[in-house]
């Protein structure tokens, strides 16, 4: 029998079109499994278990009458707690929007459903996106399946987590420090921060304007791809979305990497910061599967983490500040310590730091554009050390800043952090590819050639084994 | 040794007074920010924010005062266009 809870996206499609899984059946044994999984992990908020079987049972009909929309149709997917999706709450994780229920869908929800996928439920975040782990919310943060005990990373934890477990094969996260990708690292997952401006954002939460991504989050390349092709598009109603062709992300998913240019940013986790030494291997030795597979793979420098962590830190406390600064006047008490200490940083920063940060931003973008000429693609850390214990705070805090994401939120280049191997404790490593703007498809054909070549995403927490 | 209560008494003072105007400056500071309702723990939590702010602004490069670089602040829609962002009524 089909093991359902890690069937992936394009399987599950092959088999909803040929009528060989119902679209029911599917979302019914994801639900169950939920039930009994989720008191351990804490994956998600809200299950919307009715709205899900009654959609399942419309795509049913719909591809019973051959009307199948693509691969989409009848697959469950989890949306992160700061998405809308109309007539469920939107609760950020916090008690501030408790009792906050969406009116309408957010443009990434439209697409998804249009697209015939079926909005299993609302998944557990750090909260506003911004501070976390946390003990003292509404309810408890997400624990990596990896480990038993572990942080999930965050901030789009919940949607790691369920991928982790087995409970979704999609889930939309969103990135404006690192927030899908981390997830993806600790929880030994794919997620992917699509190019600035890729996918809208109307109908999400924000958390800093100039710096927020909704990505895609799957156990696997192809299905990253198959659902980034779902969501991709311009939206008039997002000012910061673009008006760019979208690709074909899986059409050279095959294609490999023979003759590819690409880059190794090796002082981010060498110099700038010192990775774990297992996280440094996994990348050194990604680096030497990538060259054995035909691709030139030769070490470039950018300008140096510390000034891209600056430029993002300042950014996001001032763009977050003003966002919740009338909720933070009228009720500093309903924010969990974290997320006020995070969000009150942006009220002492100074308006011209600011300005400057952006003018930074501007500067570093062009630096980092100018050494990607000539290259296909890059390759770094994501996280510079495996996940730990979720109980420990102090660790958790020190993980926080201790990564090579942000520099991409402040380019606005499209990222994807993929599995890169395990540590001798069994806990997930993880690799990045950064590739030019809107040139997503040549990541997903990096990432799916070095995935082939390796068996990183075979493996699943021995914790949720067997199904 | 000799002891000056007296003395001892005004250094006190002092250190009460300069905790004061830092007080102050901490009230201030949240109410510039609109923040009127932190209590003790929360002030002391924009106290740090404070500090961090100048470590972090210190941080960034001293060029920047006057340079080639412009901030995207604001951009026109395409002509005739609709204008970008806002929910339509």
């Amino acid at each position: 029998m089909t093991d359902l809870a890690f069937l992936g996206i394009a399987d599950a499609a092959d088999l909803i079109r040929t009528r060989k899984l119902s679209p029911v059946e599917y979302v019914a044994a994801l639900l169950d499994r939920t039930d009994r999984l989720d008191s351990r992990y804490h994956a998600f908020i809200h299950l919307t278990r009715d709205l899900a079987l009654a959609a399942a049972q419309e795509a049913e009909k719909e591809i019973a009458g051959g009307n199948w929309r693509g691969p989409l149709h009848g697959i469950p997917t989890g949306l992160k707690d700061i998405i809308d999706c109309a007539g469920v709450p939107t609760t950020a994780h916090s008690k501030v929007l408790a009792d906050n229920v969406a009116a309408e869908d957010a443009m990434v929800t439209k697409r998804l459903k249009s697209a015939g996928a079926i909005v299993m439920g609302k998944l557990a975040t750090h909260e506003f996106a911004i501070g976390g782990p946390s003990f003292d919310l509404p309810w408890p943060p997400a624990v990596n399946p990896w480990g038993g005990a572990h942080f999930p990373g965050g901030s789009s934890s919940g949607c790691g987590v369920a991928l982790a477990a087995g409970m979704l094969p999609a889930a939309l996260g969103t990135d404006t420090g690192g927030s899908v990708r981390n997830p993806a690292s600790m929880c030994g997952i794919t997620g992917m921060k699509p190019t600035y401006g890729r996918v809208s954002r109307r109908g999400v939460l924000p958390l800093a304007y100039s710096l927020d991504h909704v990505g895609p989050m799957t156990r696997t390349v192809r299905d990253n791809a198959l659902l980034l092709q779902a969501l991709a598009g311009h939206d008039p109603d997002d000012p910061g979305s673009a008006n760019v062709p979208v690709s074909h992300y899986a059409a050279d998913l095959e294609r490999g990497v023979k003759g590819l240019k690409i880059g190794l940013v090796r002082h981010f986790y060498a110099e700038d910061m010192q990775a774990h030494p297992e996280q440094t291997q996994a990348i050194d030795r990604a680096a030497e599967a990538l060259r054995d597979l035909g691709a030139e793979v030769r070490e470039i420098r950018l300008a140096p983490l510390q000034d891209y962590a600056t430029c993002t830190r300042i950014i996001i406390r001032c763009e977050a500040f003003a966002i919740h600064r009338r909720w933070l006047a009228e009720r500093p008490g309903d924010y969990g310590n974290l997320a006020r200490q995070r969000i009150l940083d942006g009220a002492a920063v100074s308006a011209a730091d600011y300005v400057d940060a952006q003018r930074f931003r501007t500067r570093l973008t062009r630096m980092t554009l100018e050494i990607f000429a000539g290259l296909d693609a890059a390759l770094t850390a994501s996280s510079l050390d495996p996940t730990c214990r979720i109980d420990d705070t102090d660790a958790c805090a020190r993980l926080y800043p201790r990564q090579a994401r942000q520099p991409f939120n402040v380019t606005g280049q499209p990222a994807i952090a993929i599995p890169a191997g395990f540590t001798p404790d069994g806990l997930p490593l993880s690799l990045q590819l950064i590739g030019h703007p809107w040139q997503e498809a040549m990541l997903y054909r990096i990432a799916r050639a070095y995935e082939r070549a390796t068996s990183w995403t075979e493996r699943h927490p021995p914790d949720v084994c067997p199904s | 040794m000799l002891h000056f209560p007296g003395i001892a008494r005004c250094d006190r003072c002092g250190e009460e007074e300069e905790m004061a105007t830092n007080d102050d400056v901490l009230l201030q500071t949240a109410a510039t920010a609109g923040l009127m309702r932190l209590d003790q723990a929360q002030l002391a939590q924009l106290q740090r924010a404070v500090q961090s702010a100048r470590e972090l602004g210190d941080k960034l490069p001293k060029d920047l005062h006057y340079s080639e670089e412009i901030a995207v602040t604001f951009r026109l829609p395409p002509a005739g266009g609709p204008p970008a962002g806002g929910r339509k009524p």
